[in-house]
């Protein structure tokens, strides 16, 4: 290499190249999308979500039967054209009631986690804001009722409301909420040390527009995550109560009541039990899939 | 002097999503038997990654991808697992940043130091107690009859960190790697065990790495400091041409960035401007040029070769060049 | 150690109470009262009914009578059945429900540890993926059509396994592999990523610097951290399963406490529904008693926190 002067000239320091962010900056939701994005199964989970959602919506209005046309003429049949998957003992068509199956058992899943998810929201919240004694007495209260079997509970609730949608979303939202309170308030007890909260405090934010406006943002992470594995235990309960009798009534049927219909005949008509199982199945698939894989997304600490 | 340790070109690479961060590129020195050498630098300038490196324990997807480690007269780099577990523990012991983190919180230290003597010195039973007591007496934990059973969470950080250098001693390493040891720790038991680790030095014999980004605890334990920059060594030499007459922009950068008792008032702490360049596509020429009040154009374009300035210092900067600019406080060596 | 205990068996008589305080409550709160719903009782339960209970007392008497005879352990007589006290029903029903419910709770274990184990020791490679993914199955899928579809394929078809009743161990495969699915993908998850979460910890480090090989490191220092939360849900999932009893022992015609629960949920048998609520409220509170205690033993920090208080 030759050397020449010019080459040992001064050059002023480039503090904006050095000061520069080498990486582009992505945001939390962005690098929790584009990693959402890069799971395979958590994006098969969505779509498959979707579809249930769609035939659920729209389904049953395509559908030529209803959910409680009984055709006495035909009962137990096997698919055919005019049934694509067969009739149950009334003679009423399976695809239409597992569509309509679809609607009830999402409808429950995901308003009882809209419901566990206010409430524990607000409580956990609170909880952790608050701190001291408030947290203390709350989260004594949460510990009593973690330690009672909550499913004991709803089915005692149920026992008591009679079976019906409204009164299983009641006990779902009144029994479910502890793990959603717990994390919010972990999450609320580690974020309110940060100096962003004590930052909106000295320029005189309330309580309040720092619990909605910094500490639940912060917080959403954790909290989608828990929201959305909500979604299949609460189908799971209402599948199980359904299926012991305690669900909504008939001639509605969720998929747990199809399933409880079927075990009678289950050994001569076995596919009546097959397909609530696999939409069952398939719909808890596509939420734990989603679940985990929004988990993965934006569990900060697997940031890399 | 006798070569305890010698490392020559070592590079070690980390595989992410992003790209290959090449970590450390390239970094030669060596330690002399019963000599503390500290290696000194930012965060992320590699110091770590090169303790790591000679303990063969990169984390995954880390590798060291070239490079000879030679200790003792055996390259580290061609040991196999089972090899490189003997000289662990026993050969060459190492202490970490954070004793908070770095002790098992579920086993009792006696346990955790009776590990090493059993793996490697085959004491078991009443020797492997009396040795582990011996050990604890040594870093001076008060009555260690009473502490040898308790479990890590009922020490103090500064007590965690002396059971840390019990454990690493354990069985008389040749070698002790310190990876910033203090950092953790209060500013007063700071001094202490640096202070500790002096005493064990003079009487174990043994021969020290110090990492640290603090060139104040330097001074008090290390004989010679390695400089490290962006991966590379930037400066090399005696405690007392590091301190007394540094010759790399960046290392002048780090001793102004440290207050100092005899400190005037004309002398402020200054920091050093601006950020490390990201090691997955590393400048071509010197890494240090974007933050350097000095730089010239050649220094954007070629990498600085190192200049030997005396048997010990050896720093690779391009105003060593007999072309650059004249600067009051750079004594050339040799041309470069 | 022993004033711990003490706490938490205080704590759990607590819990109890309450629970037997609000079941009793909420089925008082039955408009019109459980015991005369019904518009033709049989007189003779009628009767008996009328003197066991002394429905014309005030309710805060009836709380008392029935607290004070469930302290005694009678939970009184059944409401559907004449003669049988829920009592006996409980004795014939729950020692079969804890043979399914006790081997279910080992299978899962021993099934579910090692495999988590092993899918965090070689992760995101085929042993993981195919532990992880049977796993997704497990979680998935409800008792009830695991149960129903266990018994089409090795019962019904391929008749390995009878499909009903209890009796020799072939009549426990079934219905624990069904009951076992849940737990045990549960654990084989939950290990997976608490011993993911101790690899990544510092102390495994200084374990290897020490020269320990990595089997050592596995062995002595991952696997005590990492089974940690395996025990603090083992409560949990004992509830679990309890629940699963209820559908896979109606399932599979087990004469266990779960089928005789659900059976009195059906016939609206409100006083069993209430005395079996409340006997497994007490047996899941002396669970969790016993895997709180076993925690304390095992991590020894838990001890620290008592002893400062």
């Amino acid at each position: 290499m030759e050397y020449s002067p010019e080459l040992f000239q001064q050059v002023p320091k480039d503090i904006a190249s050095a000061e520069a962010i080498v990486r582009p900056s992505v945001t939390y939701w962005q690098d929790a999308w584009r990693r959402l994005k890069q799971n395979k199964m958590a994006m098969v989970g969505l779509w498959t979500i979707a579809a249930i959602l769609l035939i659920a919506i729209f389904g049953p209005m395509v559908s030529p039967y209803s959910y409680s046309d009984q055709d006495l003429a035909s009962q137990n049949q096997g698919p055919s054209r005019a049934h694509w998957l067969g009739t149950d003992d009334l003679g009423r068509d399976m695809l239409t009631r597992l569509m309509y199956g679809a609607r009830i058992s999402l409808t429950v899943g995901i308003m009882a986690s809209v419901l566990n998810l206010t409430v524990g929201v607000i409580y956990g919240g609170i909880s952790g804001y608050y701190g001291g004694r408030v947290d203390n007495i709350m989260m004594r209260i949460v510990e009593i009722l973690t330690a009672i079997p909550m499913l004991l509970y709803v089915i005692l609730l149920m026992v008591i409301l009679e079976p019906g949608l409204q009164n299983i979303l009641i006990a779902l939202g009144v029994v479910y909420w502890l793990s959603m309170a717990r994390i919010v308030r972990g999450q609320v007890l580690s974020l309110k040390e940060q100096d962003f909260v004590l930052a909106a405090r000295t320029i005189g934010a309330s309580d309040w527009r720092i619990i909605l406006k910094h500490l639940v943002p912060n917080a959403m992470g954790p909290i989608i995550v828990t929201a959305t594995l909500n979604i299949p235990s609460a189908i799971f309960t209402e599948a199980f109560l359904s299926f012991i009798g305690l669900g909504v009534s008939a001639p509605m049927a969720s998929w747990g009541a199809l399933a409880s219909d079927a075990l009678q005949g289950f050994r001569t008509y076995p596919w009546q039990l097959f397909y609530p199982a696999i939409a069952i199945s398939i719909t808890m698939f596509a939420f734990n899939f989603l679940g985990d894989g929004l988990r993965d997304a934006l569990d900060p600490k697997q940031r890399k | 002097m006798d070569r305890l340790l010698e490392v020559t070109n070592l590079h070690t690479s980390f595989r992410t999503y992003a790209g290959v961060v090449q970590a450390v590129r390239g970094v030669s020195f060596h330690v002399n038997r019963g000599e503390a050498v500290a290696l000194v630098g930012e965060s992320g300038c590699g110091k770590s990654v090169t303790a790591l490196s000679i303990m063969q324990l990169v984390p995954p997807p880390g590798k060291v991808t070239e490079g000879c480690i030679a200790f003792d007269g055996k390259d580290l780099t061609a040991m196999t697992e089972r090899e490189m577990q003997h000289v662990r523990g026993n050969e060459i012991g190492m202490i970490f940043q954070d004793p908070m983190t770095s002790l098992n919180p579920v086993l009792s230290i006696k346990t955790q130091i009776v590990e090493s003597l059993r793996l490697h010195q085959n004491l078991r039973g009443e020797a492997a107690t009396h040795r582990a007591l011996e050990l604890l007496r040594m870093v001076g934990i008060p009555s260690p009859e009473r502490r040898l059973a308790a479990y890590p969470h009922q020490f103090s950080g500064g007590m965690r960190q002396r059971v840390m250098i019990a454990m690493a001693l354990a069985c008389s390493p040749k070698l002790l790697i310190a990876d910033e040891p203090t950092t953790a720790l209060d500013v007063t038991i700071q001094a202490q065990i640096i202070e500790l680790m002096k005493e064990l030095k003079e009487k174990l014999g043994m021969s020290i790495i110090l990492i640290t980004h603090d060139l104040g605890v330097v001074a008090g334990l290390a004989q010679r400091v390695v400089v490290m920059y962006a991966g590379k060594v930037a400066e090399q030499g005696t405690v007392d041409e590091i301190y007394k007459s540094p010759q790399h922009p960046y290392t002048w950068g780090l001793l102004k960035s440290v207050p100092r008792l005899d400190a005037t008032r004309k002398d402020k702490l200054v920091p050093i401007y601006g950020q490390p360049p990201d090691l997955i596509s590393p400048p071509q020429g010197c890494p240090f040029a974007p933050r350097c009040d000095w730089a010239m154009n050649i220094c954007k374009t070629a990498q600085p070769e190192f200049t030997t300035l005396s048997d010990t210092h050896q720093v690779a900067c391009w105003l060593q060049h007999s072309m650059a600019p004249a600067n009051p406080r750079v004594k050339r060596g040799g041309a470069a | 150690m022993g004033s711990y205990i003490l706490k938490r068996l205080v704590s759990g008589v607590l819990v109890v109470l309450i629970v037997a305080t609000a079941t009793f409550m909420l089925m008082r709160s039955i408009p019109g009262g459980p015991f005369r719903r019904e518009k033709a009782l049989p007189a003779a339960i009628q009767r008996n009914i009328e003197a066991r209970y002394k429905l014309n007392d005030p309710l805060w008497k009836q709380y008392l009578d029935y607290m004070k005879n469930m302290l005694r352990g009678d939970f009184g007589p059944s409401f559907k059945y004449i003669g049988r006290s829920v009592n006996s029903i409980i004795e014939d029903g729950f020692p079969v429900s804890a043979v399914l419910g006790g081997v279910t709770i080992i299978f899962s274990l021993v099934v579910g540890i090692p495999a988590g184990i092993i899918s965090a020791l070689n992760q995101n490679k085929w042993q993981d993926n195919l532990a992880m993914g049977i796993a997704i199955v497990g979680v998935s899928v409800p008792s009830f059509v695991m149960a129903t579809l266990l018994m089409y394929v090795f019962a019904v078809k391929l008749r390995w396994f009878p499909a009903a009743m209890w009796g020799t161990p072939r009549h426990v495969v079934l219905p624990m592999l069904a009951l076992s699915a849940f737990p045990t993908a549960f654990f084989a998850r939950l290990m997976r990523s608490s011993t993911l979460d101790v690899l990544s910890q510092d102390y495994i480090r200084t374990a290897r610097s020490k020269g320990l090989s990595w089997a050592a490191v596995v062995y002595k220092h991952v696997l005590k951290n990492s089974v940690l939360p395996i025990i603090t849900y083992l409560g949990p999932q004992a509830a679990a399963i309890l629940t699963g009893s209820f559908v896979v022992e109606s399932i599979f015609a087990i004469p266990g406490l779960g089928r005789y629960y659900v059976t009195s949920i059906y016939n609206r048998d409100y006083t069993t529904i209430m005395g079996v609520t409340i006997f497994y409220c007490i047996i899941l509170v002396a669970l969790n008693l016993l895997v709180d205690i076993a925690y304390s033993w095992l991590d020894p920090r838990i001890k620290l926190t008592e002893a400062k208080e």
